[in-house]
């Protein structure tokens, strides 16, 4: 199907827009590329700011398009490169059958008629792909604007610190004030004080552990009545731990990431110290929350299929809830090849995705990993080896050996292993309790199992509920 | 110092804490000096970060004496829909609720993935294949949980090793080889069963029913279900012995008509519906509809059966004609739901919803006889013609009126929105009702009429063109 190069411009909210589409027109950004056999659709995913890749589809015979991306802007430059780059032939689109995550936007779309400039009758601002091709030329920097610039940032960040360590200073009295005032009290308002602690850290540059302070009221309330003061304790007493951690070093960048900001994919990309690792991914699961501060939080969690080291990754992306319902970048169980950088940290889990291929059509799904040490008591192992390395750590992901899932006399759910018996957080689901589970992945926090996916006899399961 | 000695010196800390108050002053001796040299307050957040280590770590939730396993999720006698189809069941599952999509499965020899869904301990209607998980509900909750089905063949002696849906589905195989056997052995078995077991093992008496079954229904008429009773007695009159029931009833029935004569030598008796005065008066007279039967009914207004149906004024009371359609599939001999059908079906505009009331005792012929009138009458459409059933192999449906109607309405939403849940209800139903073949006739028809190939819309009809006759896909 032939393009108007033109159709492309006129269809851009702007001519930043176009700009900026203009510079992700390099088939190193994209993978993932194809073309409907009709050539009616395009799709490709490609790498952004966030963990995951933004996968972007189009609709030629219409130039409808959707993107992952969080942008308001509509259509989005990924969505006007993707249109682009088959416009101009700049990129391969081997024609393929349609992607099952195509098909489900085609299935919920509105088709929109005409684009919006030529429906509306109003003249919009005259852009230009040829403009948009134009690289601007650099400007000289003025050395002294520079050294100005760099004092500032300096300045800046040396502002951000103190206010960070104000900040933990605070929450440090607010947890004696929860010890002094009894944590009976807390867990019964919970919601509320945590809500003011996380407010004050908002205001401390420390946004990443007033999210954790929001969330801190679920996870309690998510445990049965009797075990809530104890995970209090344990909750609070990590808090202090993180907190006593960045004091003692505030340039490690592992803690900064667990209170301030995570480093960005740029930096994590170029960080000779953030291994890499290739090899074959299966999606274990996802979680998708709105936090209190207006972003959504969507969590990714990997199995590596090729090796131990590491044997999971996490990917963590965060957008305005305001962007609106946005399409997973993921099915749950889909296995890739990827190659995947993690963030530098004493146990590295949380990652970015640099690039992936997907496996050979008609290619067998590959088994998880027989993991010779995960016999259960190392299980418990690795939790302990988690609270060791990383004490400020409330979940620890684990792959658990062969078990079953059992009930006791008041309908609770644990898993068996041998004879290791551990409770489980959260419904898995009819199935998974009728079936041996082979191998199970989980999330251990707060002394209990949540099930993320097993391998069975009836192949692999969510547990999801 | 033990894990357990500490976690029992952590106790009055853990009150203190509770309750509100310093605890450093109680701390395990062990952990003391971390705690001296400091402030109070550096002191008691020392000892929560030491706490909060060791409860991580170490303590785990105590084991329970019992752990109980629920028995394995069977597998079930028809092979799993393949892989690639798993994606396309499971959505038009999660958006349908369709036990029907289950019915068109089994037809073409696959059953669901258990992880796309499962029975709830609720669901009845469902494919005989899923029996082994219907019943998978009933021995995870009975201390019962043999895996393996019974070896030996429904008898009084293997009666308890089936779990009731299992037994429901050999009993109808017993029935249908062996029908007196079958009846002996309910007699001799289904007295010990609830109410709920026996009806649904009764119902099973229609297929075959005959003069041998009399006795047996007879002795059910003074059965403590009324329920039972009902059904004893529907089945008796489709044997021709009906007309017994509470006298009171039958006549409070005929009095909601009247019968009334015309013709030249005003021979020809009509039962003629009197007006319904109040919702009360509606429903009572529903009420009565679903327990008398229809023998009884015409008797009380002097009349035969076939005279009743034969006369009836189809069309002056819409509600009554359903209530009788009703009745006559439920207690009607084959030769008066013949009769029925032959009415229906010399009317001028075809009324789905009243042959759907006889759709249980029809045959496949006849069902797609009245799917194809269906689907020609005016305001035909797939969707009403499916609640005949599911999975009848239609050919040519988009050549009729339904057919020709939603070609038009996709074109005319081409401009509009695609998202029509009109089209897609028909869609959805189009594809359950045709062939395999039918369905790829369907899929390169509504292309040509431009729906692009990966619409969602046509995952049904994709579903029903990958599935061969005995479930394998290309």
């Amino acid at each position: 199907m032939k393009i108007d190069p033109d159709a492309i411009a006129a269809l851009a909210p702007d001519q930043s827009s176009l700009k900026a589409a203009a510079g992700l027109m390099k088939p190193a950004k994209w993978s993932g590329i194809g073309s409907s056999h009709d050539g009616q659709f395009v799709w490709g995913e490609c790498a952004g700011s966030g963990a995951n890749p933004y996968r972007v589809m189009a609709d030629l015979g219409d130039m409808g398009s959707k993107c992952t991306c969080p942008s308001r802007k509509f259509p989005c430059k990924h969505a006007i490169a993707l249109m682009w780059m088959r416009a101009d032939s700049a990129a391969p689109f081997p024609a393929a059958d349609i992607p099952e995550w195509v098909t489900d936007w085609l299935g919920r779309r509105r088709k929109t008629g005409k684009p919006a400039d030529a429906a509306d009758g109003t003249m919009a601002p005259r852009k230009s792909l040829d403009e948009a091709r134009q690289a601007e030329p650099e400007a000289a920097e003025d050395p002294k604007a520079a050294e100005r610039r760099a004092a500032a940032a300096q300045k800046r960040a040396a502002e951000t610190d103190r206010a960070i360590l104000d900040a933990l200073e605070a929450l440090e009295q607010w947890v004696g004030d929860q010890l002094r005032l009894g944590l009976s009290g807390f867990v019964d308002d919970a919601v509320g004080r945590c809500r003011r602690i996380a407010a004050r850290l908002v205001d401390g540059k420390a946004p990443v552990l007033a999210g954790r302070l929001d969330e801190l009221p679920s996870r309690l309330l998510a445990l049965p009545t009797g075990d809530r003061v104890r995970a209090a304790v344990v909750e609070l007493g990590k808090l202090v731990l993180l907190a006593r951690a960045y004091r003692a070093r505030p340039g490690d960048a592992e803690v900064r990431r667990c209170i301030a900001a995570a480093e960005s994919r740029d930096a994590v990309l170029e960080d000779p110290a953030a291994p890499r690792v290739m090899a074959t991914w299966e999606v274990l699961g996802e979680r998708i929350e709105t936090r209190r501060d207006g972003l959504v939080s969507q969590t990714t969690w990997l199995l590596n299929l090729t090796s131990n080291d590491p044997r999971f990754a996490v990917l963590v992306d965060h957008y305005p809830a305001t962007a609106g319902r946005r399409l997973s970048s993921f099915s749950a169980g889909e296995q890739f090849h990827a190659e995947i950088a993690f963030y530098p940290a004493r146990l590295p889990m949380r990652a970015l995705l640099v690039s992936r291929t997907p496996m050979a059509e008609g290619a067998a799904r590959l088994k998880w990993p027989v993991d010779e040490s995960a016999e259960p008591c190392s299980v418990l192992a690795a939790v302990q080896r988690q609270a060791t390395e990383e004490p400020w750590q409330v979940e620890t992901l684990v792959l658990l050996p062969a078990g079953r899932l059992a009930l006791d006399g008041a309908d609770r759910l644990w898993w068996r292993g041998g004879d290791t018996v551990l409770p489980l957080a959260g419904d898995p689901g009819a199935l998974a309790r009728a079936t041996d589970l082979h191998r199970a992945a989980a999330i251990w926090s707060a002394g209990r199992l949540d099930l993320l996916a097993a391998e069975t006899h009836w192949g692999r399961i969510g547990c999801d509920g | 110092m033990t894990a357990d000695a500490i976690l029992k010196m952590l106790e009055p800390v853990a009150i203190r804490w509770t309750v509100g108050g310093r605890a450093a002053g109680t701390a395990p001796g062990d952990w003391r000096p971390a705690l001296e040299g400091v402030d109070d307050d550096e002191a008691e957040l020392r000892l929560l970060v030491l706490a909060a280590q060791f409860l991580d770590v170490t303590v785990r939730a105590s084991t329970p004496e019992t752990l109980r396993a629920l028995p394995d999720l069977p597998p079930l006698g028809l092979p799993t829909l393949p892989q690639r189809q798993r994606g396309t069941a499971r959505r038009l599952m999660e958006q349908y609720r369709d036990a029907r999509l289950l019915f068109f499965l089994a037809a073409r020899g696959v059953v669901i993935h258990p992880e796309d869904w499962l029975p709830s301990r609720g669901d009845d209607i469902l494919p005989d294949a899923y029996a082994p998980w219907r019943d998978w509900w009933d021995r995870a909750a009975s201390e019962r949980t043999r895996l393996a089905p019974p070896a030996d063949e429904l008898s009084e002696e293997s009666w308890d090793d089936y779990f009731p849906t299992a037994r429901r589905i050999a009993f109808a195989a017993l029935r249908q080889r062996n029908p007196g056997r079958a009846v002996e052995l309910l007699a001799a078995r289904a007295s010990g069963e609830s109410a709920e077991i026996r009806l649904k093992l009764i119902d099973l008496l229609a297929a075959g029913l005959s003069d041998r079954d009399r006795p047996y229904l007879e002795s059910l008429l003074a059965d403590r279900s009324p329920r039972i009773k009902a059904m004893a007695s529907a089945y008796l009159s489709r044997l021709g012995h009906g007309g017994v029931g509470a006298a009171a009833d039958i006549t409070e029935l005929a009095e909601f008509f009247e019968v009334r004569t015309s013709g030249f030598l005003r021979r020809t008796r009509t039962a003629a519906a009197r007006q319904v005065k109040t919702p009360a008066q509606r429903s009572r007279r529903a009420t009565l509809f679903g327990e008398i039967d229809l023998a009884a009914f015409a008797a009380a207004l002097q009349m035969t059966p076939q005279e009743l149906v034969a006369s009836w004024p189809l069309g002056d009371d819409q509600e009554a004609d359903g209530l009788l359609m009703a009745m006559a599939a439920r207690s009607a001999p084959d030769e008066v739901v013949a009769l029925c059908l032959d009415r229906l079906s010399a009317q001028r505009t075809i009324t789905v919803p009243l042959f759907i009331s006889l759709a249980g005792r029809m045959t496949m012929r006849q069902k797609h006889a009245v799917m194809r009138r269906a689907l020609e009458a005016d305001g035909g459409s797939f969707a009403i013609a499916l609640d005949l059933g599911a999975g009848l192999g239609l050919d040519g449906a988009l050549d009729t009126r339904a057919g020709r109607s939603l070609l038009k309405a996709l074109a005319d939403a081409q401009s509009n929105t695609t998202a029509n849940m009109t089209l897609n209800q028909e869609l959805y139903a189009l594809g359950m009702l045709v062939s395999r073949d039918g369905a790829r006739v369907a899929l390169d028809r509504l292309a040509a009429a431009g729906i692009v190939s990966a619409d969602a819309r046509l995952d049904m009809l994709r579903l029903n063109a990958a599935l061969k006759e005995n479930g394998a896909t290309e």
